[in-house]
């Protein structure tokens, strides 16, 4: 389990600065938009932003744990290393390229949740993202297939990516001095190339 | 290059603020070494360097060139020393599983950052070295929080052993012989996710993942015995990384690759180093945006975006290149808080120079220094003269 906290932990690093890091433009306003005075109305929309979150990556690992439990047979570490080397291959052209333009799924549904102003919709659609460390993370519970290791794996990888959006958006601080979005970048390709040594080792006898 | 303004002191200031360092220099220096005639002999010679060197600094404002030398003796030094010191006391480089075992390993700064959540969750020092020995966990700890307090990211310009091995390659070369023009300023983040990964990383595994597989100067201090392919592979990442970004790139680029672009520690150092209330900054009124600044500086520290802003960035380690190339006399250390005044000659003043920030900052610097490489350049010393007598770097 410890091991498993620790890839969704790095996982979650990339994920959380990059993709955090695209959506913040519109996160903000939502989350500060309104002129709101005291702690509570401020947490609020996060809170309920962070619910939604939390609901997709629950639904997300449960499932991708189930589906792995049924492919479990046909599992062999020949090709679950192939498989870490097209996720590295995957984490490397991401972090390298700065994304992919077409996969910004928040870019493009986020001018119609800021218009829908319900954080806990924007944070549920923001929970099924489809950039490569989240779907590392998917791969990850799906060869593992356990439904508990996926519900324990997003927990720890929704604590992370939260850790990060908590200062960003209660305290827009951190992004003075950092480009996140570029650390967000480099931390995948770091991420990348762990999994790309742990593909070569399962390949590798 | 464009013709600059650099801003020296007066001979009056220059003289008291170097006889001041000399008198704490020659305190700290000599004073502890008055049993052993030998050391204070040496320290004596290093002590004339450092003066002359400061006397040169503040005379001239010429922080870059005179810091450089500075700086990459002190690295030089370190390294000419710290090998000899294995050999003399262990009998050999190469970490053994017994040397390990023995907890006989010296902390260095680079590890820091690892160390921090291992030791406050549980309890635990993850690098096998001892508590109080020298390079040991306290000491090390206590030099990181003087020089955090002196020289907040400075650190990374005046007191890192390692970071002067850059400054020394980057300079030997008289021209570029690769362009920066097109360099891509968003590896300058790379040093902060590699921070982020291995903090992570030592934290799970409870092991400084840095110092097994990634530290460049494993090549030049210490490693482990290749015992096993795996070890191997280690230490070639060491020396490929050594060789490529301390030694190669800083030749070609004549930039601080390593501190720039790969060290972590460089990153951490950004954060912690923001409770040191020295800034370089950049006086909008005088800026003309040449950009002249952006190519110079080693350190990857200021580009297009950030000078739009009239700002340099998080990574600034106090080196003073900028301040020294500036055509305009734009760029200046200051204190936080305190607005930008200018320093230019025709505010003259013995109280006012004395007391301007950049003298207060490299004083400090200077001092901080002096003290941490006063011990290790005069043992070197020593080393030569022995070499010299009896044709042995070794003391035994
Ligand atoms: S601070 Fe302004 S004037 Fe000075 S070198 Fe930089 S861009 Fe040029
Ligand atoms: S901004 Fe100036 S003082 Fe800071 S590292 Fe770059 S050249 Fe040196």
């Amino acid at each position: 389990m410890l091991a498993a906290a620790g890839k969704a932990l790095l996982l979650g690093l990339a994920t959380g600065l990059f993709c955090l890091g695209t959506c913040a433009p519109v996160l903000a306003p939502l989350m500060l938009g309104e002129e709101r005075k005291g702690l509570w109305p401020l947490l609020l929309p996060f809170l309920q932003f962070s619910l939604g979150r939390l609901l997709a990556y629950a639904v997300v690992g449960a499932v991708a744990g189930w589906a792995g439990a049924g492919a479990a047979p046909v599992l062999t570490p020949r090709r679950v290393g192939a498989s870490f080397l097209a996720l590295a291959a995957l984490m490397l052209l991401y972090g390298l390229k700065g994304g992919f333009p077409g996969w910004r799924l928040c870019r493009l549904a986020a001018p119609l949740l800021a218009r829908l102003r319900a954080p806990f919709w924007f944070g549920l659609l923001l929970g099924f993202n489809a950039c490569p460390p989240f779907l590392a993370a998917m791969a990850d519970v799906f060869l593992h297939g356990h439904v508990a290791y996926g519900l324990a794996f997003f927990l720890v990888f929704f604590l992370v990516t939260t850790l990060f959006l908590l200062p960003l958006v209660l305290l827009g601080r951190l992004s003075r001095y950092l480009s996140l979005r570029a650390v967000g970048q480099w931390a995948a390709v770091i991420v990348g190339v762990f999994y790309l040594l742990a593909g070569l080792r399962l390949l590798i006898p | 290059m464009p013709r600059t303004l650099i801003c020296g002191h007066s001979r009056s200031a220059s003289i008291f603020l170097t006889t001041v360092l000399f008198f704490m220099m020659a305190f700290l220096l000599v004073g502890g070494n008055r049993n052993n005639a030998g050391m204070m002999q040496a320290s004596l010679v290093y002590l004339v360097f450092m003066t002359v060197l400061a006397y040169l600094l503040f005379r001239s404002g010429r922080v870059h060139r005179y810091r450089s030398i500075f700086f990459s003796v002190y690295a030089i030094a370190f390294v000419l020393n710290f090998i000899p010191i294995l050999l003399e006391t262990r009998g050999h480089i190469a970490l053994t599983g017994r040397d390990i075992a023995n907890l006989d390993t010296p902390l260095c700064h680079l590890t820091i950052p690892m160390l921090i959540l291992p030791g406050l969750v549980y309890g635990v020092l993850i690098f096998p070295t001892k508590l109080f020995a020298n390079m040991g966990f306290y000491p090390m700890l206590f030099l990181w929080l003087g020089a955090t307090v002196v020289l907040g990211k400075g650190w990374c310009s005046w007191g890192c052993f390692y970071g002067g091995l850059d400054e020394f390659f980057s300079k030997l070369l008289p021209k570029r012989i690769v362009s920066s023009r097109k360099f891509n300023y968003s590896l300058r983040w790379f040093p902060f996710a590699l921070l982020l990964v291995i903090v992570v990383w030592s934290f799970l595994a409870l092991d400084p993942v840095y110092c097994g597989w990634l530290c460049p100067f494993k090549a030049v201090t210490e490693f482990v015995q290749p015992t096993n392919w795996l070890i191997w592979v280690q230490t070639g990442i060491f020396v490929v990384l050594f060789l490529g970004l301390v030694v190669v790139l800083p030749l070609l680029m004549k930039r601080r690759t390593q501190c720039g672009l790969f060290c972590p520690f460089g990153a951490f150092q950004s954060f912690v180093g923001l409770a040191n209330p020295y800034r370089v900054r950049i006086d909008k009124e005088k800026c003309n945006q040449c950009g002249a600044c952006v190519d110079q500086c080693p350190t990857f520290a200021i580009t297009r975006e950030t000078l739009a802003k009239n700002k340099v960035s998080i990574t600034c380690a106090r080196c003073g290149r900028c301040m020294e190339i500036c055509p305009r006399d734009a760029i200046q250390f200051s204190l936080l808080g305190v607005p930008l005044r200018g320093h230019d000659a025709r505010k003259p003043g013995f109280l006012s120079e004395v007391f301007r920030p950049d003298s207060l900052f490299t004083f400090g610097a200077l001092l901080f220094g002096a003290v941490i490489s006063g011990g290790m350049a005069a043992q070197v010393l020593l080393r030569f003269v022995h070499l010299a007598r009896t044709g042995s770097f070794l003391f035994r």
